[in-house]
């Protein structure tokens, strides 16, 4: 979704500039939320002030919540089916396998260093073992994220 | 009207906290709804199913699908609102005067924890849908007894294998991927 932006907002309409947009990428990562409602949230609020996000965050949200009201309403009438099941079953089995992807592509940017590596195994055998709220292990990860990269910059410093 | 509240309240918890993309989402979602007794475990990966070969991202899918389950139209818009307003208010209120915030030393060594933090969350997913997919009944969450009726599910693991190796390697999309394995599903269980 990233790129297109970047097509669509830099180069035919010139809203924004090519720098522009890659600080509004950077930003992106280090905000909570959904990164293409934020990127398209922010991107509004460059042209157009608050009424420009408004305007952008509207866009975005609109085309997916309509196609899934839709299918949700249709999906519920025919999961009974035996077949409809029977079909669910190849897709879980191949949403797992796209998952696998996501988690590999994903540890690669976020595991750095050996801190990384036992906050993610802590914070999965916490949630899947003794079912700790994600929320907490995510406040909890904030806290010892910052204080053991705190003192391992300082002991290389 | 409360179940409204609700929706909002849980969909813009998870909105504020979690860094790193919707997949670090799932998680988090599947204990507050499974808690409730809202969705059950099969109906949840059913659900997240639908939304990542649905145009959108996968956690705003996901909320828009639950809030519709569970309290229709205005229950998909609360859900969906829940879900973007703290991105949307952070976006604004870092471009007006936080902006400085971001860059501090302090604040990305905090984002890196929950990032590496989200790697395990997603993990989590992971083993949540191979229970719901690939063996005959939930992995046991200890060491002694369960194990034994616990049976893999050979077909759905070969579809699993294969299309992780399409995907990696090859970047084959969902978008073909799910009609494809859909049929498969059809063909085979």
């Amino acid at each position: 979704m990233l790129p297109l932006m970047e097509e669509v907002f830099v180069r035919k309409r010139k809203y924004l500039t090519q720098k522009e947009m890659l600080d509004i990428f950077t930003m992106v990562n280090s905000m909570p939320g959904v990164i293409a409602v934020n990127s398209s949230v922010l991107i509004g609020y460059k042209v157009k002030g608050v009424r420009g996000a408004i305007a952008s965050l509207l866009g975005v949200v609109i085309v997916p919540v309509v196609v899934i009201i839709a299918l949700s309403v249709g999906i519920s009438q025919i999961r009974d089916l035996d077949w409809v099941q029977a079909g669910f079953h190849g897709i879980r089995s191949a949403v797992t396998g796209l998952m696998l992807t996501v988690l590999i592509r994903m540890a690669s940017k976020a595991i750095l260093c050996w801190i990384d590596l036992s906050i993610a195994i802590v914070s999965f055998l916490l949630i899947v073992f003794f079912q700790v709220p994600g929320l907490i292990i995510i406040l909890g990860a904030a806290v010892i994220g910052w204080a053991l990269h705190t003192l391992r910059d300082r002991g290389i410093s | 009207m409360i179940v409204y509240l609700q929706l909002f309240w849980i969909f813009f918890k998870i909105g504020a906290v979690t860094f790193g993309g919707g997949y670090a989402m799932i998680p988090l979602f599947q204990q507050e709804l499974m808690s409730r007794n809202w969705i059950s475990p099969d109906q949840f990966t059913d659900i997240v199913s639908v939304a990542q070969m649905t145009p959108g991202a996968i956690s705003l899918n996901t909320a828009t699908y639950v809030g519709s389950i569970q309290g229709g139209v205005v229950g998909a818009v609360s859900a969906t609102l829940g879900l973007v307003l703290p991105g949307f208010i952070l976006s604004i209120l870092i471009v007006k005067l936080l902006k400085p915030l971001g860059n501090s030393p302090h604040i990305q060594r905090s984002i890196r924890g929950i990032r590496a933090a989200a790697i395990g969350l997603i993990g989590s997913a992971v083993l949540f849908f191979i229970e719901q997919s690939m063996v005959t009944t939930p992995f046991p969450r200890s060491l002694g007894s369960g194990w034994s009726t616990i049976a893999p599910i050979w077909e759905a693991i070969l579809i699993g294998v294969i299309v992780f190796a399409l995907n990696y390697k090859k970047r084959v999309t969902p978008f073909i991927i799910i009609p494809v394995t859909f049929l498969l599903g059809v063909i085979i269980f």
